[in-house]
């Protein structure tokens, strides 16, 4: 049985962890709050470019089906590559305390890497967590391309510049394969949403989303392997934009949910610990008593 | 004219800057300035650093757009630019401010990339601002 001071010590712990744990909880919030006003006023600019990287797709099929163009021709963002390398970048959190945000990434890369176990692998890390645990990786054939610390919770669009100019000269360089993409994105503050997804090649859609005609309808400013050669980099960059900003929210809104929770944990915790010290005290008062009052008995006798 | 009129998004990476209905606009596309109309023919350009011009009823609405991209199709023009921001409400002061401080972080050696890269995306975008803060001082005559 622990005795009343260390029951007093326990109670005085677990009173100081609820504290910070709801100052966390506290801070989370007004940040989440922030990105995710950032997050829904940077999803029409992303959701836009994807539409017109569908178009250009689809124009680009429909040149190369009519043999407009010469294969070469074909930009190699749309290009599908067989064998060479993969590559994947993982955007995590800095920061732990933040439930299974982290571990469920890094469970996700892991499946990840083992399906390509044996293959050489190229990997960006966004995010301290993610990149630590790529560091101390052993027995995969990984190369680093680059690695973003420390960018959360203040994410902008130079990030995502940095870290896609990194992963266009690999994909150009190094005769990627593919490039996969895995963060959690932001679905509404109760939940996260883990996402896996090919940024490159930029995939092509199904069927056919415009008519035989609309390709020669098109003009382009200036030619089209220039435009695609400006724009396509810029489209990457504006995916890779969206996605940090996504996990940036979704980071808050999971730190804000696992603090919430250890806070209720703490505060249930100090309710038993105070409950049983009052019953302590009071079966110690109720000994005492009972000594007494046998001792005068034993006295009067 | 015709009855018809053109939907105009101008988008940027961090939001939205304008949504709504335009009867003529006028891009700073790379190879010079580019009128649309309705009823234009399906087109992309690409845009260099410079103003965007919006008539709707006779009112010019003038944005100052650093590079970017436009696509037209069925008289919806959709603008992706990297940043834009509405002429009027640009402070020459403040963009002189910023271009300096910008410069000034950019002459330092041995900048981490992070910073380099948010320094050189501020240095562009004061650049662009008082470009079009210096039109709207003397405005040209004949033009619009």
């Amino acid at each position: 049985m622990p005795s009343l001071r260390e029951i007093h010590r326990k109670i005085k712990s677990v009173k100081s962890t609820e504290q910070i744990t709801k100052a966390m909880k506290m801070v989370a919030a007004a940040r989440m709050r922030k990105s995710q006003q950032a997050i829904l006023a940077a999803r029409p600019f992303a959701s836009r470019m994807e539409q017109l990287a569908k178009d250009l797709a689809a124009i680009e099929a429909g040149a190369r089906a009519e043999g407009l163009a010469e294969s070469s021709a074909v930009h190699s963002f749309f290009e599908k590559r067989t064998g060479g390398p993969a590559a994947l970048i993982l955007v995590t959190a800095d920061k732990g305390l933040c439930g299974a945000f982290n571990s469920n990434l890094i469970r996700a890369a892991i499946g990840w890497l083992k399906a390509r176990a044996g293959r050489k692998v190229y990997v960006a890390a966004v995010g301290r967590k993610g990149r630590d645990f790529l560091h101390r990786l052993r027995g995969h054939d990984l190369e680093f391309l680059t690695e973003l610390a420390g960018i959360f919770p203040k994410v902008q669009f130079s990030h995502a510049e940095l870290l896609g100019r990194a992963v266009i000269e690999a994909y150009e360089t190094k005769g990627l394969a593919s490039v996969t993409l895995i963060y959690n994105e932001f679905k509404s503050v109760a939940s996260q949403n883990l996402v896996e997804t090919t940024l490159l090649p930029i995939p092509s859609p199904q069927g056919k989303s415009v008519d035989e005609t609309a390709i020669a309808e098109y003009g382009f400013e200036p030619p089209r392997p220039q435009l695609l050669a400006a724009l396509l980099p810029r489209f990457v960059k504006a995916q890779l934009y969206r996605v940090l900003l996504e996990s940036q929210a979704a980071e808050l809104a999971a730190r804000m949910n696992a603090m919430d929770a250890a806070s209720n944990n703490a505060n249930e915790l100090r309710q038993s610990l105070n409950l049983g010290l009052n019953r302590k005290r009071q079966a110690i008062i109720t000994r005492e008593i009972a000594e007494l009052v046998g001792g005068a008995e034993a006295l009067a006798s | 004219m015709s009855d018809r009129t053109l939907f105009l998004e101008l988008v940027t990476p961090e939001r939205m800057a304008s949504q709504g209905r335009a009867d003529f606009v006028v891009l700073p596309a790379i190879e010079g300035e580019m009128g649309v109309l309705p009823r234009h023919q399906s087109f992309l350009v690409q845009l260099k650093a410079g103003e965007v011009r919006i008539t709707e009823n006779g009112q010019l609405r003038r944005f100052a757009v650093s590079g970017g991209f436009a696509e037209i199709k069925d008289d919806k023009i959709s603008l992706f630019a990297e940043t834009a921001e509405m002429a009027e409400q640009i402070d020459r002061e403040r963009a002189e401010q910023a271009l300096e401080r910008a410069r000034a972080e950019l002459v330092q050696k041995n900048l981490d990339p992070v910073t380099l890269a948010a320094a050189e995306a501020a240095e562009r975008r004061a650049r662009v601002r008082l470009m079009v803060a210096a039109r709207k001082r003397a405005p040209l005559r004949g033009r619009d």
